[in-house]
């Protein structure tokens, strides 16, 4: 019996245990905490739970339960996919042509495994109270970082000429990708409710970047490591940047 | 829960009369305010209703609502603040109207030691003592882990128990 009965206490939901309240009897720094942490029971008035009913039930329709967390990680991932393939038959697939199969192996297996990664992490963020397996602050720190240092040692080219004459024309192909995604992922993205907008605007935009970045890894012939770091991974960024934006928006509830 | 999903009147008005009172004192711990807690409560049921198909049966249900309680008190306290910043006061109020917002006389005492801790602790104090949510549950909730939960609540305890006298 002592004062960590009371700590044990004050850090659960438990009520006190027989050995607790007993040392409260002698302690009387541990009965001012208790009764700090004990609130007495306040009710709402009838007449304003009365109006909360009635506009409940003037709108009540049944609904259909969103899918699990894994359906609908697997619909983003689809998407991302199925959009990355589409857009790199429209615009050309040299990229995949000048990769040797090493490289291909580990740079497309990394983009595919941030996107399981991103989708994972957007989905959490659609579902109120869903446990989070991922962090959404230092995950698109992780990709970018871990990204850069893939084509850096994939591509050891660091050669910077005509950098913004080649790289400009990439960044806006990634960006316009990433945007055009973020609005297939959109449709998913909206049958959620998001308790925190921003961390969910940014976590589904840089899914859409990444899909930017897998774009220009299939289109783009240039091997060159500051090349994909600023102009390739620059999408992702954009994709970022216009989800903090998008969250921003006002929204209806 | 999964009754409300399908339109069932009865379930919802159930569903309201038992979470609204702890809802309530959610709430009302954090603005001391009992007409502007009934606001915020009224919000909050709202939004539920709009999101109710973001639950899913099997799930835990308290930190699904508490998740959207939390939303709902977030987005109540920049709106205001957005208001303050471009408020600006013409004349004095009336008497009569600072009077009806004083906290009511039925709050405990010992609330206003709780004023005194960082939002983030006070809201975990809040959901463990007064919601009776567990540490997963909150964690849940507040979309950090049970590591983080544990670290403020044990925070809080801390100030408290300095506050009162005691050893930390």
């Amino acid at each position: 019996m002592n004062c960590d009965d009371i700590r044990e206490w004050a850090l659960n939901s438990r009520p006190l245990t027989p050995s607790a309240e007993q040392h409260l009897l002698s302690c009387p720094a541990c009965q001012a905490t208790v009764q700090a942490l004990t609130f007495s029971d306040v009710r709402p008035a009838g007449e304003r739970i009365d109006g909360i009913l009635n506009l409940v039930r003037t709108s009540l329709e049944p609904v259909q339960p969103l899918p699990s967390n894994r359906a609908l990680a697997s619909s983003l991932l689809t998407l991302f996919v199925a959009f990355s393939l589409v857009a790199t038959i429209l615009f050309g697939y040299h990229g995949f042509q000048v990769l040797n199969t090493f490289q291909r192996i580990v740079y497309y297996s990394v983009i595919m495994l941030y996107a399981i990664w991103f989708s994972v992490a957007t989905v959490e963020q659609m579902i109120p109270g869903s446990k989070r397996r991922t962090n959404p602050q230092w995950l698109p720190v992780a990709a970018l970082l871990s990204l850069a240092l893939l084509a850096a040692a994939l591509f050891p080219n660091f050669g910077l000429e005509r950098f913004a004459g080649l790289g400009v024309p990439c960044l806006r192909l990634g960006s316009v990708c990433a945007l055009l995604s973020g609005a297939f992922f959109w449709l998913i993205f909206r049958k959620g409710f998001f308790t925190s907008p921003l961390a969910a605007g940014i976590t589904a935009g840089f899914l859409a970047g990444l899909a930017g970045v897998a774009v220009l890894a299939l289109h783009c012939p240039i091997l060159n490591a500051l090349h994909v770091v600023v102009w390739h991974l620059g999408a992702m960024i954009a994709g970022g940047m216009a989800g903090a934006i998008a969250s921003a928006l006002p929204r209806r509830h | 829960m999964q009754s409300y999903q399908q339109s069932d009147s009865e379930a919802a008005a159930k569903l309201v009369n038992q979470l609204s009172p702890q809802i309530f004192q959610f709430y009302l711990a954090q603005v001391r305010d009992r007409p502007l807690a009934e606001d915020l409560l009224q919000d909050f049921w709202l939004r539920i209703h709009n999101a109710r198909r973001t639950y899913r049966p099997g799930e835990p249900v308290l930190p699904w609502i508490y998740a959207i309680a939390r939303r709902v008190r977030i987005d109540h306290y920049r709106r205001t603040k957005r208001w303050r910043e471009h408020e600006m006061p013409t004349e004095d109020l009336p008497e009569r109207a600072a009077y009806q917002h004083a906290p009511p006389a039925t709050l405990p005492a010992m609330d206003e030691l709780l004023k005194e801790l960082p939002a983030a602790q006070q809201e975990v104090i809040l959901l463990l003592k007064v919601s009776g949510l567990s540490l997963e549950e909150v964690a849940r909730a507040t979309g950090t882990s049970v590591g983080a939960v544990k670290q403020k609540a044990h925070r809080a305890y801390e100030k408290l128990r300095v506050a009162f006298g005691g050893n930390t």
